[in-house]
C-alpha cells in the first residue's frame, strides 16, 4: 500500500494560521477569567509551570521516543536517527 | 567510536565551559545558574545509556539571556535492536562495529546548543543553534521562537520554527547507504490562566521531513526468509496537537498540582498515536516536593508496515517505530534544597532532584491485518519489554 500524498508546506502554514485565529478568538473570550497580578502567587511556583524541569524534560524528549520506538510521542523531530 | 572532528568539537565545547566558570562565579547572585543532570537508561536486553548534561545561563542585561546546553551520550547498543543478548559477546569485543547494524555497540555521542533569549514586558523571543554528532549521524539546527502576553498577562500566544539539516553516513558494511534529510518543524501555542490555581494550554506542531528518512540497519524479511533493505517514502508530514491542564490545590498548608498532558499525533504514513501523561506534584515541606507520574502511549502501524514482504512492494520497513504497540510508564521524583549555609559558596549546589521512571512496552497483536515483525529489533520474548530511566539533577545559583 502506498502512503497517502504528503501535505504541502502551504497547507502547514494554513493550519498554523487557523490555530492562530482560533487562539485569538479564544483569548478574546477569556476576559471573564482574568486573574489579577496580586492573585498570581501560586502560579509563579515552580510546580505550577508548564515545564517545571526544562532540562530533564528535554533529555527525556530526546531519549524516550528513541528507546521506546514511538513515532509520535514527543515534539522532538530531529537531532538523531534513533538507530 | 568518536571521530577526530567530533573529539575536537567536544574538546572546544568543554574548554569553553571551563573558561566560563571562573568568571561566572564572580557575578551577582541570580544573574546566572548552572544545572547538571545525569541520566542512566537500561533495558532488559542489557542496553544502557549514560548521559551527563549541563545547562548554563547568564543574564547579559536586564532583558537578555545567553544559555549553553551540552549533552554527552555514552551508549552501549545504539537502540534496542542491538540488545547485547542478541548480538553476541559482552566485554571488550563489543566495542567494534556490529555486523548486523553497522553501528558501533559502544560509542560517545554529543550535542551542543547555544541560545540567545530576550524577554521584556510580556514579549519574549529566542534564537538557538543546535549541533549533534554521532558515529554515523550529524545534525545542525537553527531555530527561533517568540511569545506575547496579553489580557493582563493571562493569555500567552507563542510560535516556533526550527529547521534540521541532518546527514546519515553509515560505516562498516553499510558504508554509502546513507543520505541527507531535512526536517522543518513549526509550532503555535496558546496558554491561558483560568484561575489563580488553573492553567491551560494547547499547542499545534507541524513537522515536514524530506530526504533519506530511514536507515539501513533494520533489514526487511521477505516471504522467502531473505533480508532486503528497508525503503521508506522520501517525504512525511506529521501533525501533533497537544493539550495541557494544570490544576493547583492546597493539601493542608502545602501547595500541590496536577498536570495532565495529552497529545494526538498523526502523519501521512497513516500512523496515529495518542499520549496521556498525568503528574502529581506535592510539597511535603518548604522546598521539598515529590512527583508521582503515570504515562500511557499507544500507536497504530504505518500504512506500509507488514509482517513480511515479497520484495516487490514500493515501501517496506522492519523498524519497530512503524508498528503498533502500547506502553505504560510509571515514575517517582523527589526534589529539595540543600542547607541555606551552602548558598554562601558558589561551588556547592543549591537544589537537587532524583527521579526514576519504569516503562513497559507491549507489542500489540494483529491490528488491521498487521502483525509486528519479530526480527532484528524485536523477538517474541520481547513482547513485553521493560526499561528504566534514572535521573539525578544538581542546580547551582551562581
Amino acid at each position: 500500500m502506498k502512503p497517502s500524498q504528503p501535505f504541502s508546506l502551504q497547507q502547514a502554514f494554513a493550519w498554523l494560521a487557523c490555530i492562530g485565529l482560533v487562539s485569538f478568538s479564544l483569548s478574546g473570550l477569556s476576559g471573564c477569567a482574568m486573574v489579577k497580578q496580586k492573585d498570581r502567587e501560586y502560579l509563579a511556583d515552580p510546580i505550577m509551570q508548564h515545564t517545571p524541569d526544562p532540562q530533564g524534560a528535554g533529555m527525556e524528549a530526546h531519549n524516550l521516543p528513541r528507546r521506546e520506538g514511538s513515532a509520535g510521542g514527543s515534539a522532538g523531530s530531529g537531532g538523531g536517527c534513533g538507530c | 567510536m568518536l571521530k577526530s572532528h567530533g573529539r575536537r568539537a567536544l574538546a572546544a565545547c568543554l574548554a569553553a565551559v571551563t573558561l566560563m566558570l571562573p568568571s561566572t562565579l564572580r557575578a551577582a547572585e541570580g544573574d546566572q545558574g548552572l544545572d547538571f543532570k545525569y541520566m542512566y537508561y537500561w533495558d532488559k536486553n542489557q542496553v544502557w545509556n549514560h548521559t551527563p548534561a549541563l545547562s548554563f545561563f547568564r543574564k547579559l542585561a536586564s532583558s537578555w539571556k545567553l544559555q549553553y546546553d551540552q549533552e554527552l551520550d555514552y551508549v552501549s547498543g545504539a537502540s534496542r535492536r542491538l540488545g547485547l543478548r542478541n548480538v553476541g559477546t559482552l566485554g571488550d569485543h563489543d566495542q567494534v562495529l556490529d555486523g548486523i547494524s553497522g553501528a558501533s555497540r559502544r560509542e560517545i555521542r554529543h550535542s551542543e546548543q547555544v541560545t540567545g533569549a530576550y524577554s521584556q514586558a510580556g514579549r519574549a523571543a529566542s534564537a538557538s543553534f543546535y549541533f549533534s554528532d554521532e558515529n554515523d549521524y550529524t545534525s545542525y539546527s537553527p531555530s527561533v521562537s517568540g511569545s506575547l502576553d496579553f489580557n493582563q498577562r493571562n493569555t500567552t500566544l507563542g510560535g516556533s520554527a526550527a529547521v534540521f539539516f541532518d546527514n546519515m553516513h553509515p560505516t562498516g558494511p553499510f558504508t554509502g547507504l546513507g543520505g541527507n534529510r531535512r526536517i522543518i518543524s513549526l509550532g503555535a501555542s496558546l496558554s491561558q490562566t483560568l484561575s489563580p490555581l488553573t492553567l491551560a494550554g494547547v499547542t499545534l506542531n507541524v513537522i515536514h521531513s524530506s530526504g533519506f528518512l530511514g536507515h539501513p540497519y533494520t533489514p526487511v524479511v521477505t516471504d522467502s526468509g531473505d533480508d532486503i533493505l528497508e525503503n521508506l517514502p522520501d517525504r512525511k508530514t506529521a501533525w501533533a496537537l497537544s493539550g495541557q491542564l494544570i490544576q493547583g490545590f492546597r493539601l493542608g498548608d502545602r501547595l500541590g498540582s496536577f498536570h495532565l498532558d495529552t497529545r494526538w499525533y498523526q502523519d501521512d504514513w497513516k500512523l496515529h498515536s495518542g499520549t496521556a501523561d498525568l503528574q502529581w506534584y506535592q510539597y511535603l515541606r518548604e522546598g521539598t516536593y515529590v512527583r508521582i507520574r503515570a504515562r500511557g502511549y499507544r500507536q497504530t502501524a504505518a500504512a506500509f508496515a507488514r509482517p513480511a514482504y515479497d520484495g516487490n512492494e514500493l515501501y517496506r520497513t522492519g523498524d519497530i517505530r512503524y508498528y503498533a504497540f502500547s506502553s505504560v510508564l510509571l515514575g517517582l521524583k523527589v526534589g529539595s534544597t540543600f542547607p541555606d549555609s551552602w548558598a554562601a559558596s558558589a561551588w556547592l549546589p543549591d537544589r537537587w532532584d532524583l527521579s526514576y521512571d519504569q516503562g513497559i512496552r507491549s507489542t500489540r497483536g494483529e491490528e488491521n491485518g498487521v502483525t509486528p515483525m519479530f526480527h532484528t529489533q524485536l523477538f517474541p520474548a520481547d513482547e513485553h519489554y521493560q526499561e528504566g530511566t534514572f535521573m539525578l539533577g544538581l542546580s547551582f545559583d551562581l
